[in-house]
């Protein structure tokens, strides 16, 4: 009998147990300190985002920051099911487009601490661009960008343009004879790491762009059909990168990161490369090998955007805000995790920007000094913010995902050679009257 | 009285197993029926609003052509896995069965990719494969079989094929030390009853060692099938379900739905159809155990 009243109290102890181990999860204090959890894919897991941290730590001893790194899709994976779970990170990272409009629900309205701390015009600080990006339907932001960046650009080692006495290209054409050069003396032509969606969307974008900026994004938005004649010459542009050797042989089976930009940014062996101006950090990578490729004796590399259509008027860019930082409507800590993102667009930017060169600033007062970039990397640095500035087309991240999915499958067809630039036009543009806006 | 104490007797049983039970429900039972709940819904798997649309999901599904693509993997994926793998593995332990030198160390070489993890031989196998630098086409080059120089990963003709060769190589081992710990369990009288009566080798594998693996041959298969529906990791490593769907698997497929473009109803549409499919291989593997079972009694 006292056998079995034994294994009953303990069967009994064991169930109680169970729901005390998620009473213990839910506290979010540690001693006297204020946690905040930040999730992010970026700023990554580096030393110099430690650092930054630490400073704001110490500027903020009653605040500690519990930072998680993860990997975009991860990131985005955790966010739904700790979301679910309720104990998600009280800041995060957000991406503009599919991912800043899908999380709204747990995104908390920064408008009122906006205008609480910086008055009523808070909003004319910042780039316009990206906050008319951040702005949701009801007029309200609920995120707040730490930088920016520009997709778009053609990356290029002047090293082998030299040795085969070669002129960067201006226009497709152009490109086609240096590629062909390339091929011809064993090199890679232009790089793209195209089994990485997003590179082919970027570039597609930036074709179309080049045509026509203003049918690409009415289209995106369902104004325009796809199958535009406009819209059908960039998809055709496209596909002849492919067939006519523009880029290397065997792209789709290769992603960018870190496959393809390893190739360029660590081993400076090949003479071209497709990748947004955040590339502009490698400069400032404290690796060994970077540092020879960019900084080493006679290093000189080229960022140029490319005349698609031959019209003698090169591509504009596309702007994202990247990354922008959201709080979570669910945190138990929001006036701490507001102290800490309200520091990370300020100072924490100015680490970022002028001390990493990871994005262009978002902010209007902020200047552009980044510490110690040589002379190569300042010329590239001013014509990417040169560009930000006067030669923007529209923005990098479309908000709506399936249709971005369908281009991406599109535009893996057409460089396969499946389907013909009409045939894709056609695919997109049902998909584009069924997507939801 | 009696019955009094028999109901107190099964009531403290239950409360022995209700931990347990416990557990069962909320960790198995709940997803399953809360997934099979969200594939009526369209839902972004994050806003707190989801919208009953019945069964537009399943009739989604149907419809999809690169689920049509998926399931045809999946066909491809279990019967070369299955037949390939078990053969190759039958095969290895049937050499090394026999007292040869270094057979310990061989076995044990042959089992290694099994203990890797996949994003390595994933990432060890893109290398092989790129089509540029790949150690593959670098030495066929070297060879002058330029000819037989592919872009092993980038069309899908070779990608799926390059997928089903990575992971023969790396579970292979498995299923040569199933088959070799079972072929230990063979009686050696048999062997030596059938040398006596004249039978070779060969006849001693078709008559006797074949037919007494039955049990593993079954195992195998149903692991291979079941690995087959479960296949990820060197799909998303590898080529991330593509070119144009060529490697998509079904949980490849639910990643892209789900992480991608946000449609978590139709990705629980996609785990009830897998769901479906576990339970079909499940009732076929234990009527197959329980009529062993009947004829060993």
């Amino acid at each position: 009998m006292k056998k079995k009243m034994v294994c009953i109290l303990m069967a009994g102890v064991m169930a109680a147990l169970m729901p005390t181990q998620f009473v213990f999860a839910e506290d979010g204090d540690s001693g006297e300190k204020t946690v905040v959890k930040f999730q992010t894919w970026n700023p990554g897991d580096e030393e110099y985002t430690h650092a930054m941290l630490a400073k704001f730590e110490e500027e903020h001893p009653d605040i500690q920051i519990d930072y998680t790194f993860m990997p975009y899709t991860d990131h985005v994976e955790k966010l739904k099911v700790d979301l679910s779970a309720g104990d998600a990170a009280d800041v995060y990272g957000v991406q503009t487009g599919a991912m800043y409009k899908e999380f709204r629900d747990f995104e908390e309205d920064l408008t009122p601490y906006l205008v609480d701390k910086y008055g009523d015009d808070w909003a004319s600080n910042y780039n316009e661009y990206a906050m008319s990006l951040l702005q949701g339907d009801d007029g309200e932001y609920y995120a707040v960008p730490l930088g920016l960046s520009y997709a778009g650009y053609v990356w290029a080692n002047m090293k082998y343009f030299d040795k085969y006495n070669l002129e960067l290209p201006t226009n497709y054409d152009e490109l086609k004879e240096v590629c062909q050069t390339f091929r011809d003396n064993g090199e890679y032509p232009l790089v793209i790491g195209a089994k990485d969606s997003w590179i082919n969307i970027d570039t597609w974008m930036n074709i179309a762009a080049d045509i026509n900026t203003e049918k690409l994004y009415s289209a995106i938005e369902g104004e325009t059909p796809f199958t535009d004649e406009d819209l059908v010459q960039s998809f055709q542009i496209w596909q002849n990168c492919f067939t006519d050797g523009i880029f290397q042989d065997g792209a789709l089976g290769v992603g960018m990161y870190t496959d393809s930009t390893d190739m360029y940014q660590k081993e400076g062996s090949i003479p071209m490369i497709l990748n947004g101006s955040w590339a502009l950090g490698a400069y400032k990578d404290s690796d060994e090998q970077s540092q020879e490729v960019y900084n080493g004796e006679g290093a000189n590399h080229k960022v140029f955007l490319m005349d698609w259509n031959n019209d003698g008027k090169i591509a504009p860019v596309e702007e994202a805000v990247d990354v922008s930082l959201a709080i979570n409507n669910q945190s138990k800590v929001k006036d701490a995790a507001w102290t800490f993102v309200d520091w990370m667009i300020h100072e924490g930017a100015e680490t970022l920007v002028n001390g990493q060169l990871q994005y262009m600033p978002a902010r209007n007062d902020m200047e552009l000094n980044v510490e110690g970039l040589n002379e190569n990397g300042t010329e590239n640095l001013n014509y990417c913010v040169e560009q930000g500035k006067d030669n923007v087309g529209g923005y990098r991240e479309m908000a709506y995902a399936e249709l971005k999915e369908t281009i991406s499958n599109e535009l893996t067809e057409l460089a396969l050679g499946d389907v013909t630039p009409e045939e894709a036009a056609e695919t997109i543009e049902a998909a584009s009257q069924a997507q939801e806006r | 009285m009696v019955s009094a104490r028999k109901r107190k007797d099964s009531f403290t049983s239950f409360l022995f197993v209700l931990p347990l039970l416990a557990l069962f429900l909320v960790f198995f039972a709940y997803p399953i029926i809360y997934n099979i709940i969200i594939s009526f819904y369209d839902w972004n798997g994050i806003s707190v609003e989801k919208v009953f649309v019945g069964f537009a999901n399943y009739t989604k599904l149907l419809a999809d052509p690169v689920m049509k693509k998926t399931f045809w993997n999946f066909v491809v994926i279990a019967i070369a896995t299955t037949v390939i793998q078990s053969a190759l593995g039958l095969m290895l332990a049937s050499f090394f069965i026999r007292k040869i030198k270094f057979s310990g160390f061989y076995r044990i070489l042959f089992y290694l990719p099994a203990i890797c993890t996949s994003t390595i031989v994933g990432t060890v196998f893109s290398k092989i494969f790129e089509t540029n630098r790949g150690y593959l086409n670098v030495i066929l080059r070297a060879l002058h079989l330029d000819f037989l120089c592919q872009q092993w990963l980038a069309t899908p003709k070779t990608a799926l094929a390059c997928l089903l060769f990575v992971n023969i190589w790396q579970w292979t081992g498995y299923s040569m030390l199933m088959y070799y710990t079972n072929m230990l369990n063979i009686p050696q009288e048999l062997y030596e009853s059938a040398t006596i009566d004249g039978a070779g080798s060969f006849k001693q594998f078709v008559y006797i060692t074949f037919p007494l693996l039955r049990g593993t041959h079954i195992t195998l298969i149903i692991l291979d099938i079941l690995g087959a529906l479960k296949f990820f990791d060197l799909s998303y490593v590898l080529t991330d379900g593509g070119p144009a769907h060529a490697t998509e698997t079904f949980s490849t497929y639910i990643y892209t739905k789900s992480f991608n473009t946000f449609q978590q109803g139709q990705a629980s549409t996609i785990v009830v159809f897998m769901f479906l499919i576990a339970m079909v291989l499940t009732v076929i593997q234990l009527k197959i155990y329980y009529k062993k079972d009947k004829e060993m009694n």
